[in-house]
């Protein structure tokens, strides 16, 4: 046998090219599949696993998908606004915690997530430094954000302007870190995460300024009455949440009018969550409520009628490909028969003989296999991150 | 060494067809067959070395009665036996000087690989000047270094027969000298005995028997 | 996955599974660090944000749990801001008691859990004293707005008190529901307190009648509407001598309102006691109590200004 497999290899590497070719087809014949199937049932599993983990999304009427894809993924498309009232009626009904989200703004690529200290505990996050946002303009970063950023505790990000020449657009707001979180392989690292107040800060819908009552503050202002002080634009407003200027920050309005992108409602038991899903149903309802593990299981149902044609396809040209790498194999059994008359007249065995053609073929197959099972294990560990990225984007 | 009795061969349904009525080598016999083409002398030399089976006859070689072996006995036979030098030296192109030499060890499990045999190869490549190219893929070598690995791959078994046809067939002066020096020189060391076909009368002089094969054919 | 997903999932791995075979690597997470959670050990921990939420759950509670009022002694715990270091410990209390009414606005610039918040006044809404702050301000489309809603002194009114001792006594039940009999006990027994002490001060009030008074600082709207006291505020300080221009609204309103005692939230500066006195307005503290005294509880404080109260009777009461 070791010299059967030494003749085979000899002819191998003597003709590298026509081999390099066909160890390369039939690798790429077999990894497709696999290599797809390990990347779309790995990307299921983590879409799965984070829509499972999210029981009830309370959102406004339209898409289930964006919504799921905004509040499970920070997706940059958002759903149409709800109130925060949603929230407090969520919580109010007994039925439910509520867990507000507001998934609008970034910092450069990263998601600004506005929500509630209970977030943390919901997601069972897990603190590698510092401690959650206790007070407005603080933040806390998810784990590849701290690492892509190098920032740590006691740092600073700031907001991204949504329009850079819009003078009543989002001002950047900078926010403090005051907490990392330990990796957790979820679209929670890549993100940063504010209490709702502080993202409303970022929208305007809330902010600080000097008291236009004191003398420093004449030049902010525009007009006085005995009763009423009228700021001009060149107040000025603060962009970042110190001790000294927490005090002077403030909302205007009934904060239950404020925005939100989705509530995630968390019921208490199974029949809560029926309860309270059975109160939004209705034509005329202006929100919905959606169960995230049938949307992803419906996006999932998609993208494996895409992967079985695209499987379909590749058995195809597989099917070809094996086809053309068997002619190759039986041309060059052709043009080696003197080679193979040789050896048989100076005495060698034919099934030595044909063992060798027979071990050519083998370790080819063999090597194929091997650099399939190579480029499967750098698919299974990074391509899920590949197709959820291509998903959410 | 060599007997052979009321042969006759025919390739399928051609015109060729070849009758021996008697021929016999002796151990230690150097013999040239000589003849016009198509003559059927390349034809015997199978018979004798058993890759080709008679229509009727007897081929013996070696006290061994090769017509009447199947296959594989016929080959493990010629294998350990017959040592076969051709024309086109018919090595093999993706292996280097010492595995050609070789290559009979690693075809047929009958015969076994190990240091001595190693050994023997690098010994006889000396002997012959290619010792310093063991390692050179053989299309790498000129004619007459190619022809000289057929030949140590031919001798390195060790046979007591040495079946040539036109082993200087496509060799200059010099290097068709260096090769029948081998072959000579090998079986008069081993007391082997030497049968090649050639159509070069300039050699035949080294022979101690020729036989003109026209009378053979028909 | 749905079933019917699963089930093409493993359709679809028998066919495309025809060549190799993977090496499964597990690769798992590293081990979590500190979790989110409460790492508390012991009772269950209360915090609040003014002393008498944190009187009535310790009287209402005992032992069962672990109160907690991290204001510092010398401050205001209306105004106070805590540092983000004590939010956090507010953050990992099993339970926090708002006292509602916009009281403790640093509540709407912090990051609390939701669910373990109690606003204790939150069922006494209709109750709660609007107010104004006398000087607006407007930026933007937003027009005109101030930074106060309600008057935040609730307890003042002891009838508000109990209820907020009731509501403080309902979170507390949720939190220890095996102890829900002591906790009733306890709160009723805080109850007849209470009500002696709201006995009292209608007693003083009746007493005291239409009598003009001075509020030295806008704290005491609950107190004068329960007690249906005849007040006056201004915005003093007891330890900031009045500029000329309050002096001046003094003056003015001694014209309508002749009172004759100024009702101070601390110990006023002796030098504003002896300038009141020369207009013949004397000076009596009617401590709130926002924060924890310094001897005494809630209840002895109360009795104090009841008594600190009695001064403001008129001899033809006496």
């Amino acid at each position: 046998m070791r010299d059967v497999l030494y003749l085979a290899w000899r002819y191998l590497v003597y003709h590298r090219l026509k081999t390099a070719i066909l160890v390369t087809s039939i690798m790429l014949i077999i990894y497709l599949p696999v290599g797809l199937n390990v990347v779309v049932e790995q990307s299921a599993e983590h879409l799965t696993a984070r829509a499972e983990a999210t029981p009830l999304l309370v959102g406004a009427k339209g898409s289930p998908l964006e919504l799921a894809l905004n509040s499970l993924y920070f997706s940059a498309e958002y759903p149409e606004l709800i109130d925060y009232s949603e929230a407090t009626t969520v919580a109010d009904s007994g039925l439910a915690d509520a867990i507000p989200l507001y998934v609008r703004f970034r910092s450069r690529s990263n998601p600004i997530v506005g929500t509630s200290f209970d977030y943390f505990s919901f997601r069972d996050s897990s603190f590698a430094s510092g401690r959650p946002m206790a007070v407005l303009g603080e933040c806390v970063v998810g784990a590849a954000v701290a690492e892509s950023l190098g920032i740590q505790v006691g740092d600073t990000v700031t907001s991204s302007p949504e329009t850079v020449f819009d003078l009543a657009g989002v001002y950047p707001l900078k926010m403090r870190v005051s907490g990392v979180l330990e990796k957790a392989f979820t679209p929670d690292d890549e993100a940063i995460f504010v209490d709702v107040k502080t993202a409303w800060i970022i929208e305007g819908l809330g902010h600080g300024h000097q008291d236009l009552a004191r003398p420093e503050a004449v030049s902010g202002v525009l007009r006085r009455s005995e009763d009423n002080i009228v700021a001009n634009a060149s107040v000025v407003q603060y962009n970042e949440i110190t001790e000294e200027n927490a005090g002077s920050f403030h909302f205007h309005g009934d904060l239950a009018g404020y925005p939100l992108t989705a509530v995630i409602a968390v019921p208490k038991d199974e029949k809560s969550g029926v309860i309270l899903r059975g109160r939004y149903t209705g034509d005329n309802a202006t929100r919905q409520i959606v169960r995230p593990v049938t949307v992803i299981d419906e996006l999932l149902d998609t993208l494996l009628t895409i992967q079985q044609f695209i499987v379909a396809a590749v058995i195809i040209v597989g099917l070809a490909t094996i086809a053309t790498a068997a002619m190759v194999f039986m041309l060059s059994y052709r043009l080696r028969r003197r080679e193979i008359d040789t050896m048989l007249k100076i005495g060698g065995s034919r099934p030595r003989v044909a063992s060798m053609l027979l071990a050519e073929v083998a370790i080819v197959m063999i090597l194929s296999s091997v650099f399939a099972t190579l480029i499967t294990l750098l698919t299974w560990r990074f391509g899920p991150g590949v197709i959820e990225s291509l998903v959410v984007a | 060494m060599i007997e052979i009795q009321d042969l006759q061969f025919s390739y399928g349904e051609g015109d060729f067809s070849l009758e021996v009525p008697e021929l016999a080598v002796a151990h230690g016999e150097t013999v040239a067959i000589v003849g016009p083409s198509g003559s059927g002398k390349t034809t015997l030399l199978n018979l004798i070395a058993g890759t080709a089976i008679p229509r009727s006859g007897q081929v013996t070689t070696n006290g061994n009665q090769v017509s009447g072996l199947h296959d594989a006995a016929r080959r493990d036979f010629r294998i350990a036996n017959i040592g076969l030098v051709f024309q086109e030296f018919e090595l093999l192109e993706y292996l280097n000087v010492l595995d050609n030499i070789i290559l009979p060890y690693r075809i047929n499990r009958t015969l076994h690989l190990d240091k001595t045999v190693l050994e023997r190869a690098a010994e006889i490549a000396s002997r012959v000047g290619i010792g310093d190219k063991l390692h050179r893929y053989a299309n790498h070598l000129s004619q007459g270094e190619k022809q000289r690995v057929a030949v140590v791959r031919a001798l390195v078994v060790e046979p007591p027969l040495l079946l040539a046809d036109e082993p200087t067939g496509n060799l200059d002066p010099v290097n068709k000298d260096r090769v029948l020096d081998i072959l000579f020189e090998y079986a008069d060391e081993n007391a082997a005995t030497l049968i090649a076909v050639t159509h070069d009368h300039d050699i035949l002089h080294r022979f101690r028997r020729v036989i003109d094969f026209k009378g053979f054919y028909a | 996955m749905t079933s019917s997903t699963k089930r093409r999932f493993r359709s679809a791995k028998a066919i495309e599974l025809f060549a190799c075979v993977l090496i499964i690597a597990a690769c798992t997470p590293a081990e979590q660090a500190s979790q989110v959670s409460n790492a508390v050990h012991g009772p269950p921990q209360v915090y609040t944000v003014n002393y008498p939420l944190a009187y009535f759950a310790e009287r209402i509670a005992g032992d069962s749990v672990k109160v907690v009022f991290p204001a510092p002694a010398d401050i205001d715990p209306a105004t106070w801001s805590p540092p983000a270091e004590t939010v956090a410990e507010y953050q990992q209390a099993d339970l926090v008691l708002l006292n509602g009414a916009g009281y403790a606005g640093w509540i709407q610039r912090v990051t609390l859990s939701q669910s373990r918040l109690v606003d204790t006044t939150a069922s006494l809404a209709d109750r709660l004293i609007p107010v104004a702050d006398d000087v607006t301000h407007s930026h933007g489309p937003g027009g005109d707005h101030s930074h106060a809603d309600t008057a935040i002194t609730t307890w003042l009114d002891v009838e508000l008190a109990i209820g907020q001792a009731r509501a403080v006594c309902d979170a507390l039940v949720l939190l220890r529901p095996e102890n829900e009999a002591e906790f009733l006990e306890r709160l009723s027994k805080l109850e007849v307190d209470l009500r002696a002490l709201d006995e009292g001060l209608r007693d003083v009030a009746r007493r005291i009648g239409g009598v003009p008074l001075f509020l030295s600082h806008p704290v005491y709207q609950y107190l004068v509407r329960r007690y249906e006291l005849n007040g006056y505020s201004f915005h003093w300080e007891p330890q900031e001598m009045p500029d000329e221009g309050q002096w001046r609204e003094l003056s003015a309103a001694i014209q309508n309102h002749a009172a004759a005692w100024m009702i101070w939230e601390h110990e006023p500066h002796p030098d504003i006691v002896r300038q009141l006195a020369d207009k013949g307005i004397g000076s009596l503290v009617f401590r709130p109590g926002g924060n924890r005294p310094a001897g005494g509880d809630f209840i002895s404080i109360m009795r104090d200004n009841v008594r600190a109260l009695e001064l403001a009777i008129p001899e033809s009461a006496l």
